[in-house]
């Protein structure tokens, strides 16, 4: 009996063992379940994170910006100045504690002077780097290689130099001056001051070829005088060729130049005007693209007593200018030279710091929208965003070459000036076949490619009238 | 009158005349700050009146109520010619600015319709800059123009209109629209100065010291009336600090005609902006 109670007794309990260990592994599964369950919810959750934050976006990680000018190949020289003033700025700022209390850390390329690798670039520092904005581009070519990417990524780009206009992105401000900025005042003060006759020179790609079609708009419109038009190669430099070109010009007998002439074409030009006898007296040549920077590469007394016209001179006289000078100086020797789009691209960071403070964040959208309408004491003078198109309101200037390379202003417009990157000459579907037919005219580039055939001045005629 | 925790009817006094600086200075609404005003004032009045009857006996302020009513009436009647002069100043300002502002979006609107006299690229221009100048003025500028006076990038597209004329060829010259468009040019930039003129306009601080002054010295006079009933003292003197108080109010909102809730708005501006034509960009 005793056994059997014991039998009995040991059977509850082994079946009593058996349910605890059925309901362990219950306990267990249902635990592994909800761990599952849980990790599954965090794994989400930072996946979730992860997607909605940029890399390097945390709240003590800089922010990066990127800085995209080339440091070898033939812009080198226009360019580094650029991505000098751009640190400047970085450093100023970081030296302030930086942005959001975060310290900002630029990623500098070197787009070795080729637009592919602008290109290349730009996705790389949006798609992989987490850049929050690129500060980048000199030529029209590069801007118009990176703008695509800008916008199909979202990004955000400050585009310093000036430049034809005949554009617009809502992802794009652009520092530099659009042509009723700085041409149209330039060629309004040389129609009152040296005649009506304007002989319009320059190299053969997208910046003369479009400021030119403004400048004959112009011209047509306050009863000046294209004198004639002549477009050299790009980098040309043969001797013969460029005496050509000044053979044509004194042919036609103009009251000035009105020269888009780039980089070391001008030695030979401005050689060859003084052998044909014309001197910045008899003929003033009004360059809408040299600075500082090229002319301290060259010989500036050749160019002396000519002008040129820019938003920004390093000689602009106003306190906040003398000590920009003084600190660049002090960080790049006492020879640096500040050009107008390197004073353009130290203000474009300057703009993007104070909106990301103004918006909380270095999101470019939010960026964007708490840059419109600000305004910023540059040294070339207050600037301000446009609200519409994102170019900024600046002041315009004449300067006349001194034989050391620098500027003696000789006119400056009474107030800032409202950017209007399509000229309102001609309708804006006009400015935009002018663009595609040069585009397609040079088969599929933004200049004349070697041994390639010249295009008609006058690709507009007068229907767009 | 009693005069038991006079220690409560200072701190009021003092409270009050605190509360009424603060309304001065804040940017309430306008209904808020009246109401206020008022309120306090009231406030500010009953709360003197035991402290200024305490340090006058009863009996000579009986002895005295005559020749006291005969300077009370040539205070109220001073004090009434001071408002009067102080309100119709302002509300005149305030009309004139009014009749500026229409004036400065018509002749805008004048120039716009009469561009589409001019060939379409100075149509273009003219439309261009004139929408970037009404622009400006109602989204920058009219805000700002009383305390930061003009917006430069307003100037810049009133240059920009003007470029527009100066430059313009001889055939544009010739048209019998140039020179109506010129006056208008005129009259937009003329009445844009006294526009900025009147933003900054304010009433001279001697008008308000004497404004101030004279709501005082009324408000002290009848504290010293001989007036059997506490309960009628006090409602006579709450009524005079409420009149007062309301007259205060009404010239400090006229004062400035672009400022607060009574200010005149960009109303004309918004009215040219949305008649303006589209021309094909």
């Amino acid at each position: 009996m005793t056994r059997t109670r014991r039998a009995r007794s040991r059977t509850r309990i082994a079946r009593s063992r058996t349910r605890i260990a059925r309901s362990g592994t219950r306990i267990a599964r249902s635990y592994q379940r909800r761990s599952r369950t849980a990790l599954a919810a965090l794994l989400g959750a930072a996946l979730l994170t992860t997607a909605c934050t940029a890399p390097g976006d945390t709240d003590s990680a800089p922010v990066k910006v990127g800085v995209l000018h080339s440091a070898t190949g033939g812009l080198a020289i226009a360019e580094k100045p650029l991505t000098d003033a751009v640190l400047l700025a970085v450093r100023e700022l970081n030296d302030q504690g930086g942005v959001l209390g975060r310290r900002i850390e630029p990623v500098t390329f070197d787009t070795r002077s080729d637009n592919a690798v602008f290109a290349a670039s730009v996705r790389r520092m949006l798609t992989t780097d987490g850049v929050r904005a690129v500060f980048g581009g000199y030529t029209s070519a590069s801007r118009r290689t990176m703008v695509p990417l800008v916008e199909k990524h979202q990004g955000l780009l400050f585009f310093p130099t000036f430049y034809e206009g005949m554009e617009h992105s809502a992802h794009v401000v652009y520092t530099g001056a659009t042509p009723n900025q700085v041409v149209a005042p330039a060629v309004k003060w040389f129609l009152d001051n040296r005649g009506k006759r304007l002989f319009l020179v320059g190299s053969d790609y997208i910046y003369p070829r479009a400021t030119n079609a403004v400048v004959k708009a112009q011209l047509a419109a306050t009863g000046g005088t294209v004198a004639g038009e002549h477009y050299l190669p790009l980098g040309e430099m043969r001797p013969e060729a460029v005496a050509d070109a000044t053979a044509r010009i004194l042919r036609a007998r103009p009251d000035a130049i009105v020269s888009t002439v780039v980089g070391d074409t001008n030695l030979p030009f401005f050689k060859a005007l003084l052998d044909a006898g014309a001197t910045s007296r008899t003929l003033p040549v009004l360059s809408l693209v040299l600075n500082e920077s090229e002319l301290s590469a060259m010989d500036a007394r050749r160019m002396a007593g000519n002008y040129v016209a820019m938003n920004y001179f390093q000689s602009v006289r106003t306190p906040e200018n003398a000590a920009f000078v003084r600190r660049y100086r002090a960080r790049y020797g006492p020879d640096a030279v500040i050009s107008d789009p390197a004073e353009a691209s130290y203000s474009s960071v300057m703009l993007w710091a104070r909106a990301v403070r103004d918006a909380g964040s270095a999101d470019p959208a939010a960026v964007t929208e708490a840059l419109r309408g600000a305004s910023w004491q540059s040294p070339g003078g207050t600037v301000f965003v446009d609200r519409e198109n994102l170019h900024l309101w600046k002041t315009a200037r004449l300067g006349r070459i001194r034989t050391d390379g620098q500027m003696d202003v000789v006119w400056e417009s009474e107030t800032v000036i409202h950017p209007v990157p399509y000229s309102p000459f001609r309708r804006r579907q006009d400015w935009n076949d002018l663009l595609k037919g040069l585009y397609e005219g040079w088969g599929g580039r933004w200049d004349r490619p070697p041994g390639g055939k010249v295009l008609p001045n006058d690709m507009l005629g007068e229907a767009g009238l | 009158m009693k005069f038991h925790r006079l220690w409560v009817h200072w701190l009021l006094f003092l409270g009050s005349a605190l509360g009424l600086i603060l309304v001065k200075r804040a940017m309430l609404p306008m209904w808020a700050s009246c109401a206020l005003l008022v309120g306090l004032s009231v406030l500010l009045v009953n709360a003197g009146l035991p402290l200024a009857r305490y340090c006058v006996r009863n009996v000579t302020v009986t002895q005295n109520s005559a020749s006291q009513a005969a300077v009370f009436a040539m205070i109220g009647t001073v004090f009434a010619t001071l408002v009067a002069f102080a309100v119709v100043v302002v509300w005149e300002n305030y009309a004139d600015a009014e009749s500026t502002v229409a004036q400065e979006a018509n002749a805008l609107a004048d120039l716009e319709r009469m561009s589409r006299g001019f060939a379409v690229p100075v149509r273009r221009q003219v439309q261009e800059a004139s929408r970037t100048y009404a622009t400006i003025v109602i989204g920058d500028e009219w805000d700002a123009m009383t305390t930061a006076g003009p917006d430069p990038r307003a100037h810049a597209a009133l240059t920009e209109l003007w470029t527009v004329y100066t430059d313009m060829g001889p055939d544009g010259k010739a048209s019998p629209l140039y020179q109506p468009s010129i006056e208008r040019m005129n009259a937009l930039g003329d009445n844009r100065r006294l526009r900025l003129l009147a933003a900054r306009s304010e009433v001279p601080t001697v008008v308000w010291l004497m404004l101030y002054c004279g709501g005082v010295l009324s408000v002290v006079m009848v504290y010293f009336f001989g007036v059997r009933r506490d309960w009628v003292q006090r409602l006579v003197v709450s009524v005079l600090a409420t009149v007062v108080a309301l007259s205060v109010f009404l010239v400090a909102s006229l004062e400035k005609p672009f400022g607060g809730d009574a200010g005149i708005g960009p109303d004309a501006f918004e009215s040219v902006v949305a008649s303006m034509q589209n021309l094909e960009m």
